[in-house]
């Protein structure tokens, strides 16, 4: 009898874990931006930075929504990222990516010439960029560089990039005017494409966690979120064009380019 | 009959505070032109970026909500509406109007000037499905179909992708009319239900653009 019971219990227990939804996310607050057109975020030193393309700035604000620092005169910065160091700022408008360390700013060099970087992420001696008009990803990875894709709309060809994020073992591209996520291997090598089903408008910005796969759908004013096999979890929708996306600590934040604002999900 | 449908005139005058403008400008002229179709930021960028090859544009501005771009230019330059227009259109955009005002207060415009619906005895309307995406695809086919002989009034719904038209009824019919305006469209590069855009033409239109084909 006591072993039956230990078997029921076992048996529910794995049904339960067997049956578990993926975690939905919910709205908590609203950081208003007033003035401010968002396009990307990270973080670094606890401060949220924001790249304000329509300004040519760079906004950093406390968790709380608090602006806490403003740097001006950049050139268009985009989809921003941070290695836990240093800010790089991806400049759309003088096509080079700018490294900003303890308030200092200098420029990253990169092997071949970009025409509108859109999107960068730096992971210890890795970058990738997303190179928009010339429709591909350049990464390095010390001082060797790869370059993959090429205008088009078949598998491991882009239109129009905006994003990127290296993981552990790939490199996930917001293939934008695609409507859609690309997963690539580091020899660049096309893996997977996620959100193909789904009738994205712009993919514009994309968030990987351990996970998750969080993208920004702009115009159709949602952010759908995907687990990292592409099947879709949840669709959080009723924003103003979003742009970018990023996790910290378990909370998402979410960049409203119309809105002016971050919406924040738990 | 020919009709002209839209007459685009160039004013020129003069004026206190435009010479006031211009002397805040020092020696640039300043031009302001109306954008349809800048909703996404990349689009934005991207035409401020087609424009750096004129040499000396400074104060650029970009304003999304409302599509307006000014910027200064070197006086001495004397670049023109035409041709900064012309730019607006080989960077993938539609230009609405344009203003400049000269280093010495003149301001010269271009605008486009609608003809009454009142002057036509017989007004036909009819609509049409046309795919587009965005406020640029509306000024593109909206544009287009004014450009058709015979259609007086058009208008695209970006939610419904109908594309409702008033023509002059006593020139055309309305399956003639569609049937112009369709092929017409089509040729800009959206599809609708009678004529399929061409794959080049459709692979050029800007990103943003890039809508759903019909099947």
């Amino acid at each position: 009898m006591k072993n039956k019971a230990l078997y029921i219990v076992l048996f529910l227990a794995v049904l339960s874990a067997c049956s578990s939804e993926p975690k939905q996310w919910t709205k908590t607050n609203t950081l208003a931006l007033d003035g401010i057109t968002p396009i990307g975020l990270s973080v670094l030193n606890d401060k949220i930075w924001i790249s304000d393309g329509d300004h040519n700035r760079l906004i950093a604000i406390s968790k709380a929504g608090e602006i806490v620092e403003t740097l001006e005169e950049f050139e268009r910065p985009m989809h921003i990222s941070s290695d836990g160091e240093a800010v790089y700022i991806p400049e759309y408008g003088s096509d080079s990516i700018i490294k900003l360390q303890d308030g200092k700013r200098s420029t990253l060099p990169v092997q071949d010439s970009l025409d509108a970087p859109a999107g960068v992420d730096v992971r210890g001696d890795e970058v990738a960029i997303a190179d928009f008009y010339n429709h591909r990803i350049l990464y390095g990875k010390g001082n060797t560089w790869l370059s993959f894709g090429e205008e088009g709309n078949k598998k491991g060809q882009f239109y129009y990039p905006t994003d990127v994020q290296i993981t552990s073992d790939k490199i996930y591209v917001a293939d934008a005017y695609n409507n859609r996520i690309q997963v690539f291997d580091k020899q660049g090598n096309f893996l997977q494409l996620i959100g193909v089903e789904d009738v994205m408008n712009a993919a514009t910005g994309l968030f990987v966690s351990e996970s998750q796969v969080f993208v920004t759908d702009f115009e159709n004013n949602r952010v759908l979120i995907y687990t990292l096999d592409g099947t879709l979890a949840q669709s959080i929708d009723n924003l103003q064009k979003p742009t970018d996306v990023l996790l910290v600590d378990d909370v998402l934040y979410i960049a409203n380019y119309k809105g002016q604002n971050l919406e924040v999900y738990k | 009959m020919k009709y002209t449908i839209i007459a685009i005139f160039t004013v020129l005058m003069l004026g206190f505070n435009t010479e006031a403008q211009a002397q805040k400008n020092g020696d640039r002229d300043q031009f302001e032109i109306q954008v349809d179709g800048l909703g996404c930021p990349f689009c934005a960028y991207g035409l401020e970026k087609k424009f750096k090859e004129f040499k000396g544009l400074k104060n650029v501005k970009i304003e999304m909500e409302t599509g307006l771009f000014s910027f200064t230019f070197p006086a001495e330059e004397r670049l023109t509406i035409e041709r900064i227009t012309t730019q607006v259109e080989k960077a993938g955009y539609t230009p609405v109007s344009a203003k400049v005002t000269r280093v010495d207060g003149t301001v010269e415009t271009s605008d486009q000037k609608e003809v009454s619906l009142e002057d036509y005895a017989e007004v036909g309307e009819a609509s049409l499905f046309v795919a587009g995406n965005c406020g640029m695809c509306r000024a593109r086919i909206e544009k287009t179909a004014k450009n058709t002989e015979g259609v007086l009034l058009a208008t695209w719904d970006e939610d419904t992708k109908m594309l409702d038209l008033k023509f002059d009824a006593s020139a055309a019919k309305t399956a003639d009319i569609e049937a112009a305006v369709a092929q017409a469209i089509a040729t800009s590069g959206h599809d609708t239900k009678t004529a399929k855009a061409d794959d080049k033409v459709y692979k050029g239109l800007p990103g943003c653009c890039k809508y759903k084909r019909v099947k």
